[in-house]
């Protein structure tokens, strides 16, 4: 999709309708990451189109995506804090717990099936990388993710501390981040 | 141990641990806390923090979606694989929550399955074939067709000789059996002799 900056502000409701269809992929799935939930995602993706289109007038051609992502973040806030006021109303003590959110309780992990638009191939390369790295990064990195173990759980198994796996963890991931093949993996 | 330099919140927060490391650059903060966010690591105030300067940061945002994809594609390609293998993502912190579905799941088989045996009940022996294969061909084929379709709410009439009482109002006789009814009936009336039928239709 192209974005023509002189005849934007005409078909900007047009340019906005566009780039939701292009970039509904990445925004459904940014939704589903900050929600938990597909129901609720759902639910702020068409809050967000229906916002857009309404403020289509404010949009640039050059920041559309960053504005785009920055609706569907305030839309799912906005989501979550219903969510919380809901679940107080309901069971008073999740206010006072500081790490419950209400999303989280129900949410699907990340083997459910909306998150089957990561393609075989990116798995591939994805574990390609992984082998690159240290064993014990790898091993952290396959307890914590594929086998869904908490870091408590890792470093008692391991008999190591538990800054030690957080470590590890985190410089496998970020080393996996920064590697080339999977920086343009991720961008589409 | 030599002091370390103060943290952001965000990065305290944390498990409530400060990291024995080197400090990183707030960006490396930052793509860190992104992955934490999505593994469900970090506490409501530090995940509101970082909400915040996901609003205030585009790049951000899509330092969270590149980190989405790469944990899911980390994470096993399937629920079948992952319920096999361990516990997947998420599901820890809240063991009942697939005994909990699982509640729910198997009673609707059940009621499905009693449904299912009560309607095929309703069809003649022929059609309850003690062949397996056979009943769930009939079955299917039974439940496609539907014009046949029997409302489990309708009440069951309970007359021996009319098990599926619905079958008869989709039936349509054909004309040559009227007929031929009618004129049987008609040679046993002694008002009718058979004779004068016969001379009038042939």
């Amino acid at each position: 999709m192209s974005l023509d900056s002189d005849d934007f502000p005409e078909n900007s409701r047009t340019a906005v309708e566009a780039a939701c269809l292009q970039m509904q992929k990445d925004l459904r799935l940014f939704l589903l990451g900050i929600l938990r939930s597909p129901h609720l995602a759902d639910d702020a993706w068409q809050r967000t189109v229906v916002l857009a289109l309404q403020s289509s007038h404010a949009a640039r051609p050059e920041t559309i995506r960053g504005w785009l992502f920055q609706i569907a973040l305030n839309e799912a806030r906005k989501i979550l804090r219903e969510n919380r006021k809901q679940s107080a109303l309901t069971d008073p003590a999740s206010l006072a717990g500081a790490s419950s959110y209400v999303a989280l309780r129900d949410a699907p992990s990340f083997t459910s099936p909306d998150f089957h638009v990561i393609r075989q191939e990116t798995r591939k390369i994805v574990q390609e990388c992984l082998k690159s790295l240290p064993p014990e990064q790898q091993e952290v990195i396959r307890q914590r993710i594929y086998l869904g173990r908490t870091f408590t759980e890792i470093s008692a198994d391991l008999n190591l501390p538990l800054g030690t796996v957080l470590t590890w963890c985190r410089r496998g991931i970020l080393r996996l981040k920064d590697d080339p093949r999977l920086k343009d993996l991720m961008k589409d | 141990m030599s002091p370390s330099p103060p943290r952001s919140s965000a990065a305290t927060a944390f498990h409530g641990a400060p990291i024995p490391d080197t400090a990183p650059s707030p960006d490396a903060m930052d793509r860190w806390n992104a992955v934490a966010y999505l593994l469900g690591e970090l506490p409501q105030p530090a995940r509101a923090c970082f909400e915040d300067r996901m609003a205030a940061d585009h790049q951000l945002c899509e330092e969270f979606l590149a980190s989405l994809k790469l944990i899911a594609a980390l994470s096993p390609p399937d629920s079948h694989n992952a319920a096999s293998q361990s516990a997947p993502l998420w599901h820890q912190s809240n063991p009942s929550t697939g005994r909990r579905q699982s509640r729910k799941v198997v009673p609707a088989f059940a009621a499905l399955a009693a449904a299912t045996v009560a309607a095929f009940s309703l069809y003649p022996p022929e059609v309850r074939s003690t062949d397996s294969l056979r009943d769930a061909v009939a079955l299917s084929s039974i439940l496609a067709n539907s014009s046949l379709a029997i409302d489990p709410s309708s009440e069951i009439n309970s007359d021996p000789d009319s098990p599926i009482p619905h079958l008869a109002e989709h039936l349509e006789t054909p004309g040559w059996l009227l007929t031929a009814v009618d004129l049987d009936e008609r040679h046993s009336t002694p008002e009718n002799p058979a004779t004068e039928d016969d001379e009038a239709i042939f």
